[in-house]
């Protein structure tokens, strides 16, 4: 085993599995990407270590997990209510970005990725479209669509929550 | 906080509270790495067969080099199945205005999203627009203010704001949101801009259902000749045509085979496929759902869908995009 990769592994693995935690909205699945996307990249390691392993691996992560090749079971949903209970204007911030992230579930993959690559990692629209092998005007239609899909479904929850 | 704030707000609890597994990444994917190493020695025993499979699948295959590649003079027949054209979608507003504030005009555009149907005037800023269908439409801003008022005997709620994304002075929202007996259908009129709750009232109460209707005033810009079967538009505006499954429940949103022309110039990436398609310049990232097509003069024609439902091949999506003839 190369000893550059494994150092890699153990400085960024958690941050790797957060990643894709929120590109997968399950830990378990979330889990099987990174280690899948590791070993394919130990293969290349001498290559994708002389250039920038943070990006070789974010950019495999996304592209792996919005193949529409990767059909894979998804049994956990995201969206848990959390452990403690809380109060006052915290409590609805809480109970918003709860629901928020449930509903970023009802998105699609590549739209998911979007939200994630540009509220999470900061990327601009042309690091964005790289990522995903697109032009930055999909990545606008992608997030245009994402966000106007997340307005119209937290409308609809807020209606729903609000019925008798 | 608006809703990007919250979704990095969100996005970044969620990451800190994801606690790692218990399982050492490490050692799983170093055990990962071995059977990775055995496989392929075992998969290395068959490679003399794997090589004349890959020799025969290499023209099919190879085609992300740089060169610009030309559709092929007789492409692949399509499926019989296809549907064929030509076709120029044509939104449908089935309500009549009559009476319009004086200062938009005539000629508004007619939109469809999801099941709803919308009549659009707009200019210099000002947009004045009605909403029907059986979708209860979104308010469009934040409100600040609420009444009722009463429009062809129903009682309509009446939301206003006296600021708003891109409001000038003396700028307003107005939305006035009503339901229709006995069919249940929802109506909103929507004001951004200077027009008073008076006159938006007053179109309004002046929306006529049954006598006629603006049809065809503003058709899709795009007409197609061909296109895959069992589809149906879900969305279409002034820039941009949708079409889903004909079963597929429809949303107000844009989804599914989407056409869209903007304003920008054509800059492909690196990894894309090059082509040309109909003579201008294309790239195409077909697991990512996109076809991009440089109409030139610095506007792109774009092609998306959402590969998992709607799963179509190369040639599928150079035959429907061949076959779009844009007006603008």
């Amino acid at each position: 085993m190369h000893s550059g990769f494994e150092d890699y592994v153990r400085a960024r693995g958690d941050a790797l599995r957060r990643f894709a935690y929120l590109i997968c909205g399950d830990r378990h699945l979330g889990e099987d990407l990174v280690q899948e996307v590791l070993v394919k990249a130990y293969r290349r390691w001498p290559r994708i270590e002389a250039d920038q392993p943070d990006r070789y691996i974010r950019t495999a992560l996304v592209r792996s997990h919005v193949s529409w090749l990767r059909l894979r079971s998804n049994g956990e949903r995201p969206g848990a209510v959390p452990d403690e209970p809380a109060s006052g204007d915290f409590a609805e911030g809480q109970a918003l970005r709860d629901e928020l992230w449930t509903r970023l579930g009802g998105l699609t993959r590549a739209q998911r990725a979007v939200m994630v690559l540009r509220y999470y990692e900061d990327l601009d629209d042309r690091q964005i479209g790289d990522v995903l092998r697109c032009s930055p005007s999909t990545v606008r239609v992608h997030a245009a669509r994402a966000l106007a899909r997340l307005r119209a479904d937290l409308t609809t929850a807020t209606i729903e929550g609000a019925k008798p | 906080m608006t809703l990007e704030e919250d979704l990095r707000v969100t996005l970044h609890d969620r990451a800190a509270a994801a606690r790692p597994p218990a399982d050492d990444l490490l050692t799983e994917v170093t055990l990962g790495v071995r059977r990775d190493v055995r496989r392929r020695r075992l998969v290395a025993g068959g490679a003399a067969v794997a090589v004349v499979a890959a020799a025969l699948a290499v023209p099919l295959l190879r085609h992300d080099d740089d060169r610009p590649r030309p559709l092929p003079a007789a492409s692949p027949p399509l499926a019989d199945d296809w549907d064929r054209g030509p076709w120029t979608p044509s939104p449908f507003f089935s309500l009549r205005p009559t009476w319009v504030p004086a200062d938009l005009g005539t000629g508004p555009e007619v939109l469809q999203l999801g099941y709803n149907e919308v009549l659009q005037y707009e200019k210099d800023g000002d947009v004045l627009s009605a909403e029907t269908g059986p979708q209860e439409p979104g308010w469009g801003a934040e409100t600040t203010g609420e009444h009722t008022a009463d429009v062809g005997g129903q009682t309509a709620i009446v939301r206003t704001a006296d600021d708003y994304d891109g409001a000038g002075p003396g700028d307003r929202f107005i939305a006035v949101r009503w339901k229709v007996p006995p069919s249940d259908l929802w109506v909103q009129v929507t004001s951004f801009g200077g027009h008073t709750e008076a006159e938006v009232l007053r179109f309004a109460r002046g929306l006529d259902g049954g006598t006629g209707s603006v049809a065809g005033t503003s058709p899709a810009p795009f007409t197609f000749s061909v296109w895959p079967p069992r589809m149906t538009t879900q969305h279409q505006s002034p820039t941009q045509v949708c079409l889903v499954g004909q079963e597929q429940q429809l949303q107000r949103q844009p989804e599914g085979l989407c056409v869209l022309v903007t304003e920008e110039p054509f800059a492909p990436g690196t990894d894309g496929e090059r082509l040309t398609l109909a003579g201008r310049d294309a790239e195409l990232h077909l697991d990512a759902g996109s076809l991009t097509v440089d109409l030139g003069a610095g506007r792109l024609l774009s092609v998306t869908w959402d590969p998992e439902t709607i799963p179509l091949s190369r040639n599928d999506v150079l035959r429907f995009a061949g076959g779009i003839t844009y007006h603008g």
